[in-house]
């Protein structure tokens, strides 16, 4: 930054203060006796830029205005090291007003108020107040060692920053330690409460598992029980079948019909199929089951064999029928003849015998009557040829031509013999035919004796399944059909007995009633079995019902436990990985303080020795080489290398007059730092009587060495009562302590 | 394609001031703690530093 001109009205001794165009480049001399407004320039040029001074603490500030006045005003235009030109306007009254402004050349206010200017300021030029005051701007009464820890320093070292850091870092890790000791509580808290749950691991498993077992149990129970109340009714139903069966059988006599006989064997059947899977495989009722079963394959083979028996008579009959014409018989088999055919061929052969009979007749009367005209007519002729009746005759053959005695008397006797042999004929044939007529007649007697035989079998077979048994047998063996016949026979002497004989029916009735009471002895004590395991079944299921609801409110409880252990457990977790986040955070943290720590160290060691090396350019130059090297510790504690003593010195060693110029040193190295790692362009400085322990000597020679020390300084300021004649400047500011107006300013050749 | 001289600078040499300055002896510090302190986490190393450069840029 390099001051272009400075502009105050009422700001200190200076009603007016006026100083323009101040070369960028060189050395300024300020000039003048005591209290004649040296320190004041630089003090105002303080005050235009950040509103305070060195000398007025902030409090005092209202002291800048002149007194007797009652508002000063100061303008300072300035160029920053990009070139750019900018004016810093500020105002303060007695009442404490306080304005300011940053402006471009000739433009309008691009920033207002006292903090935003400050704030602005420091980015347009690159430093603030205090670096100014540690570096650029060297008061009168400051030419000591800068203080290590001031935040000047600390800004231009770099640390400041860090130092915040430090103290944020420590600040959040004790909020982070605190709060992690707050959260271990809160732990400890919890997991003395999960304790206090005696959670057993495997309990309510345990419990549910039971309680499985139980269910599982008590689903057992009542399938059984259902299945031994399904048994026990089916028992109640296959006793109530046997009640309703045996007694049909048992009725059953010798003299029931074939149908009868089916019938109670169907039901009998249809009982047992009822049973089979009930009682069949039950040791209390096999055996009796079984003995019923034999009965029943028994009197079926009994039966079967009568079916068959009636299976042949209904051929039979139905043969009948067909013989007889029945409209549902059916048409006749290849060899069969119609009892109707068979009479109508019999009526056929007797008309015709008849017929024949009759014109045998009429042949013999005819051949009689020929055979007695013949004769008599050959008698007549022959034994009274002499009658009229024989003259009239020969006499009428005579007159045919005839030579009767000749020709036609044998011819005549030949047909007398001929009519007579054939009226014998004939009569024999009519005896025949009436014999022939006699046969007929009895074979249509045996013919409607036959016919009516098959009316009253085909009638009586059809009822055969409705008649007595025994009856059946009688009409069977009588059938005309001697296989039937023969084997209805075999029938009722074997297989067929049992049935129709009294006594033998009357023992299987005994042997069937015994097997079915024994049988139903046998159901009624599975029955009896069935319904008292079921009982007991239904007190286990009692018993087991409590324990289920006993072990469902264990369960409950114990859910609610783990509930509770796991809302508690992840609460501890959560509390738990809070407290390890939270000493994370302060581990981090102590740890981010302790980079910080060792790199303030490490760059405040870069900085000192940065800071040696800088000032060691121009120590030589103010000692005129006696003092080359210094070393400057974290504390800035600085000592001198003496040439001639070979040996670094305490500055206490060293006279006061030396002291300053080392410290002049120091100061233009700190300023060369800041100038180095922030602005990085040309500087001024203002020294305020650096040299006020400095003989003549010394003070020319820094005069001279002063523009040589840095490039960057380009703009020095040095205010001083007197300087050696010798000295050149390119600006001259003359103070006058009697004249409150601007000084004399006069530029250097 | 030629990189951007910003994106052939270290991620230290990206930062500027303080941050830089830490950054830089970070660096050092890290290969230092690692060749000598057995317990050394890198991790939380990198979060220190991680952590203290984020409030110095910020």
């Amino acid at each position: 930054m390099i001051i272009n001109s400075l502009w105050a009205e009422n700001v200190l001794k200076y009603s007016l203060l006026h100083i323009l165009d101040i070369p960028p480049r060189g050395l300024i001399a300020v000039i003048g006796d005591n209290e004649s407004g040296k320190s004041s320039i630089g003090e105002s040029i303080c005050f235009a830029l950040f509103g305070r001074t060195f000398s007025l603490a902030p409090a005092d500030l209202g002291k800048i205005i002149r007194w007797g006045e009652s508002r000063c005003s100061i303008k300072l235009e300035l160029t920053t090291p990009d070139g750019q030109r900018y004016q810093i306007a500020r105002f303060l009254d007695e009442r404490g007003n306080h304005g300011a402004s940053i402006s471009r050349s000739s433009e309008s206010p691009m920033v207002r108020g006292v903090a935003e200017v400050e704030a602005a300021l420091k980015d347009i030029v690159g430093f603030g107040y205090t670096e100014l005051i540690e570096s650029f701007y060297l008061a009168q009464r400051e030419i000591t060692t800068p203080h290590p820890h001031s935040s000047a320093v600390k800004a231009m070292a770099g640390v400041t920053s860090m130092e915040k850091v430090i103290a944020n870092c420590l600040e959040e890790a004790d909020r982070a330690g605190e709060l992690a000791v707050e959260t271990a509580s809160e732990l400890a808290e919890i997991q003395s409460r999960i304790e206090a749950l005696a959670l057993q691991e495997g309990h309510l498993e345990s419990l549910q598992a039971r309680q499985e077992e139980r269910e599982s149990d008590l689903l057992v129970d009542r399938r059984r029980i259902a299945e031994l109340e399904d048994s026990a009714a089916k028992d109640e139903g296959m006793l109530g079948r046997l009640h309703e069966v045996a007694p049909g059988w048992l009725a059953v006599e010798p003299t029931a019909p074939f149908a009868a006989w089916q019938a109670q064997q169907a039901r009998l059947e249809g009982l047992l199929a009822d049973l089979a899977p009930h009682c069949g495989e039950r040791v209390a009722t096999a055996r009796t089951f079984s003995a019923l079963a034999d009965f029943a394959a028994d009197t079926r083979e009994r039966l079967n064999a009568f079916e068959g028996l009636s299976r042949r008579a209904g051929a039979y009959r139905e043969q009948l029928e067909r013989l007889l014409g029945a409209p549902a018989a059916g048409e006749l088999k290849p060899g069969e003849q119609s009892f109707a055919a068979r009479k109508e061929q019999a009526a056929q052969e007797a008309a015709a015998a008849s017929s024949s009979r009759g014109t045998n007749r009429l042949l013999i009367v005819l051949c009689l009557l020929l055979g007695i005209g013949s004769w008599a007519l050959v008698g007549l002729v022959g034994l009274a040829p002499d009658s009229q009746p024989a003259q009239k005759l020969s006499d009428w053959l005579s007159g045919l031509g005839a030579d009767w005695e000749a020709q036609l008397r044998p011819w005549l006797i030949l047909a007398a013999s001929a009519f007579t042999l054939l009226f014998l004929a004939f009569m024999g044939h009519g005896i025949g035919l009436r014999s022939r007529l006699k046969q007929l007649a009895h074979a249509r007697e045996a013919l409607a004796g036959e016919e009516e035989s098959a009316i009253r079998d085909a009638r009586d077979l059809a009822a055969l399944h409705q008649m007595p048994l025994s009856e059946a047998l009688g009409l069977l063996g009588l059938l005309p059909d001697e296989s039937i016949a023969a084997h209805a026979a075999d029938y009722a002497q074997g297989l067929g007995g049992a049935l129709v004989d009294v006594q033998e029916a009357e023992g299987r009735r005994d042997a069937f009633g015994q097997t079915v009471a024994a049988l139903e002895g046998g159901i009624a004590k599975v029955k009896a079995a069935a319904l008292s395991e079921a009982d007991e079944l239904q007190h286990r299921i009692a018993g087991s019902e409590g324990e289920i609801a006993r072990l469902e409110e264990a369960i409950r409880e114990e859910q609610a436990r783990v509930r509770r252990h796991l809302e508690l457990g992840a609460i501890a977790g959560n509390l738990e990985s809070r407290v390890q986040d939270l000493r994370r955070r302060v581990e981090v943290r102590e740890l981010a303080a302790d980079l910080l720590k060792g790199a303030i160290h490490y760059i405040s060691q870069r900085f000192n020795t940065e800071v040696r090396n800088l000032a060691a350019e121009s120590l030589p130059k103010f000692t005129n080489g006696r003092y080359e090297h210094l070393l400057i510790d974290e504390n800035l504690n600085v000592k001198a290398f003496s040439n001639e003593k070979r040996n670094f010195m305490d500055l206490d060693e060293i006279s006061s007059g030396t002291q300053r110029q080392i410290m002049l040193a120091v100061r233009l190295a700190l300023s060369q730092k800041l100038v180095n790692s922030v602005i990085q362009g040309p500087q001024m400085l203002y020294l305020d009587e650096p040299f006020a322990f400095f003989d003549e000597t010394r003070t020319a020679s820094a005069l001279a060495v002063l523009p040589q020390v840095s490039g960057d300084f380009t703009q020095i300021w040095v205010t001083s009562q007197t300087f050696p004649p010798q000295s050149r400047f390119d600006l001259y500011i003359h103070c006058n302590a009697v004249d409150s107006t601007s000084p004399l300013v006069k530029r250097g050749k | 394609m030629n990189a951007t001289p910003s994106e052939k600078q270290s991620p230290s040499e990206r930062l500027i001031g303080p941050a830089k300055d830490f950054a830089s002896y970070a660096e050092l510090e890290y290969e230092r703690r690692r060749s000598s302190d057995e317990d050394f986490d890198p991790d939380r190393f990198r979060e220190a530093v991680d952590l203290v450069l984020g409030k110095l840029q910020g």
